[in-house]
């Protein structure tokens, strides 16, 4: 994977992801965007919560890009995130839709992770990749509400 | 590191702060991205986010937890918007939580936490747990409304 923003470029295989199903040539509208919003969380500086949170570091940027690149190739149906930058100086990528919310939080060395909650009370938060229902359910589930 | 340092496991202070109180936070524009159909920014759960553990402990506090102003204190000191101290309004927004929401579930609490210059300071934490979990996040971010939007903005600026 080419490098991305400064930093390290990461392979895939240093992003723990379940097995996506599927795939498309075009990658949706969305992920340009997706990408200069990750972009512009490297201007945030130290504090910038006024509460002590950490600068987003460009390596993190590079993870969280990796990823997002992943979901958009291969889970191509998936809405867009909304990118947040976390306290901890990590990246959230965030889907809300119908009664579905998944949160996947990418840091700058510990593998991401992921909290979903669904209407029905099923809520999980944990690593990515050791969610009982997959990743890409979650997404189809949100895209399809 | 202050050698003074917060009691842990952190109380819950269910008559300083009452379940009819109210409490303020301070809303960075960074965490404001998306908005609800009459386009005012939506509080989600990453403006209810803890201080990172090393920020805890260099203000004395053995456990992560969130930072928040108690209401009847503040009204004391200029009401909510003293909360701001001399963070610009054009950057940071105000929240206001109900106190009853955030105990709804017994999984967190508020303790009274006052700092210099900030008598009404407290802090919400996980009862029983290290860290406030994701789920709590969410939870607080359900017990919010905006009492201030961050001053001169646009919608367009969260979308």
């Amino acid at each position: 994977m080419a490098a991305y923003y400064g930093g390290e470029s990461l392979s895939d295989s240093d992003i723990v992801v379940p097995k996506l199903e599927g795939g498309r040539s075009e990658p949706p509208t969305w992920l340009e965007d997706a990408r200069r919003e990750l972009r512009d969380l490297v201007m945030l500086e130290t504090g910038w919560d006024s509460y002590g949170a950490l600068a987003v570091e460009p390596t993190t940027i590079d993870r969280a890009n990796a990823l997002i690149k992943r979901i958009a190739a291969e889970a191509y149906f998936a809405p867009q995130p909304t990118i947040v930058p976390s306290t901890e100086g990590g990246v959230r990528l965030q889907w809300t839709r119908g009664g579905t919310y998944i949160l996947v939080q990418v840091d700058a060395e510990s593998p991401p992770t992921l909290y979903y909650e669904q209407t029905e009370g099923t809520s999980w938060e944990g690593t990515l990749g050791e969610e009982p229902k997959p990743l890409i359910k979650l997404l189809w589930e949100a895209a399809t509400f | 590191m202050p050698e003074w340092r917060w009691p842990a496991p952190y109380t819950d202070h269910l008559e300083l702060i009452p379940d009819e109180e109210l409490l303020y936070r301070r809303i960075s524009r960074a965490w404001l991205k998306e908005v609800d159909s009459e386009g005012v920014p939506i509080l989600d759960s990453q403006a209810f986010q803890d201080l990172r553990l090393n920020d805890a402990n260099d203000k004395g506090y053995e456990l992560r937890c969130m930072s928040v102003g108690i209401g009847h204190i503040l009204n004391d000191h200029g009401g909510p918007p003293a909360i701001l101290g001399g963070h610009p309004a054009t950057n940071y927004g105000v929240a206001e939580l109900r106190v009853a929401c955030i105990r709804e579930s017994g999984q967190q609490g508020i303790m009274a936490a006052p700092e210099d210059g900030e008598p009404w300071h407290a802090v919400v934490f996980a009862v029983g747990r290290e860290r406030r979990s994701k789920a709590m996040e969410k939870a607080a971010a359900r017990c919010a409304t905006w009492w201030q939007l961050p001053s001169e903005t646009d919608p367009d600026d969260f979308t």
